[in-house]
């Protein structure tokens, strides 16, 4: 039995786990900055539609693909925010269920 | 989020609608008149109407656009210009051009109410 | 990008190929008339256009360099010096002193091609108005129905 062998693996072990609860730890804030990014990106597109709308009324612009692609953008977006949104609260509500 | 049913874009395109329906009878007035002599072709004054908001980019501010929209009516008259008064194929251009914007303002406003009625049903059903 | 633009590209065709066929009507109706307003023989009329600039008015427009042209107008009415025809009818009361009468130079082949060009570019230019329309009512199905 010689002991000198076994423990240099034992500070192995300890010295590989902070690595990875560190990246779960950055991994957390990016998740919060995507959901602000992507809420974000849904107001903007949302408000190009909503301008670029109001610039072909009044006879500013005469584009017609790019007013309704503006639109379809808002749209889409919108609708991926939603969906996100409702996965989200499904978790949420899924957690909550869990019987601790 | 900018979008408001009740607002003053729908407000705007609303007018424009009309707009539209009304210059296209005044064109149809026009062509059904086309071999009557000394007849004034009809014009429908809107956009005129709303080049004061649209030389300062007033529109682009909700509150002024809610203002202006309130004063603004479209309106048929007749145009004096004798020399080019009433051409078959110019109304018929007039006819084209005003059939696709009202087909557009109307699915530009389609997509604006299909956004709120998103957030009414949640992405579900 | 613009299609009212377009609309009015193919309007002014349509109207300066209307006044072309409105003068070669005009110039075969005339072809015998000895005798104008302004003293002397009807000498026949041609066209002569040129290709009108937009204004660049709008930001978008500044994009081309080049000079997005609006359409075709008309540059004026002139004139064509073509020979006038030689007839000797002594009879007749414009005849000059050797007998000749002076008719205008108007040439029935020259007119009719005239005429025909005129009608096919007329309906070129229908058909590129009606192209033009059928694709912004397809822009208008982007998103479904």
């Amino acid at each position: 039995m010689n002991i000198e062998s076994i423990s240099p693996m034992a500070n192995d072990e300890v010295t590989k786990v902070t690595p990875v609860m560190q990246i779960q730890q950055s991994q957390k804030t990016d998740f919060m900055d995507h959901m602000v990014n992507l809420v974000s990106d849904m107001n903007s597109t949302v408000n190009t539609a909503d301008n670029k709308l109001k610039e072909y009324a009044v006879g500013e612009t005469t584009n017609i693909h790019d007013v309704l692609l503006s639109i379809e953008k808002a749209k889409l977006s919108f609708e991926l925010g939603l969906q996100v949104r409702n996965r989200l609260l499904e978790g949420y509500q899924e957690i909550m269920r869990m019987q601790v | 989020m900018a979008i408001d049913i009740t607002g003053p874009v729908t407000t705007l395109v609303r007018t424009a609608l009309d707009a539209s329906s009304l210059r296209h009878e005044a064109i149809s007035n026009n062509i059904a008149n086309v071999n009557t002599p000394g007849f004034k072709s009809q014009k429908v004054s809107f956009e005129d109407q709303l080049q004061a908001m649209v030389g300062s980019g007033q529109y682009k501010n909700d509150h002024l656009l809610k203002e202006k929209m309130e004063s603004i009516n479209p309106y048929i008259y007749e145009s004096d210009n004798e020399q080019q008064s009433n051409q078959l194929d110019v109304e018929m251009v007039d006819m084209a051009k005003n059939t696709i914007h009202y087909q557009t303002l109307l699915k530009g406003l389609r997509g604006y109410g299909s956004i709120v009625k998103m957030a009414i049903k949640q992405g579900r059903g | 990008m613009d299609y009212m633009n377009s609309f009015d590209i193919s309007a002014s065709g349509m109207s300066v190929e209307k006044l072309r066929m409105d003068l070669v009507s005009l110039n075969l109706a005339n072809s015998k008339t000895t005798r104008t307003e302004s003293g002397g023989v009807f000498k026949p009329l041609t066209l002569v256009t040129k290709s009108s600039q937009l204004n660049f008015t709008s930001h978008l427009n500044q994009a081309y360099k080049v000079g997005v042209s609006k359409g075709v107008e008309i540059q004026e009415i002139v004139e064509k010096d073509s020979p006038e025809k030689l007839v000797y009818e002594p009879g007749h009361p414009d005849a000059d002193g050797r007998g000749f009468v002076h008719y205008p130079g108007v040439n029935t082949t020259t007119e009719m091609v005239e005429m025909l060009r005129a009608t096919r570019a007329y309906e070129a230019n229908v058909r590129a108005l009606n192209a033009a329309k059928s694709m912004a009512l397809k822009a208008l199905e982007i998103g479904g129905q």
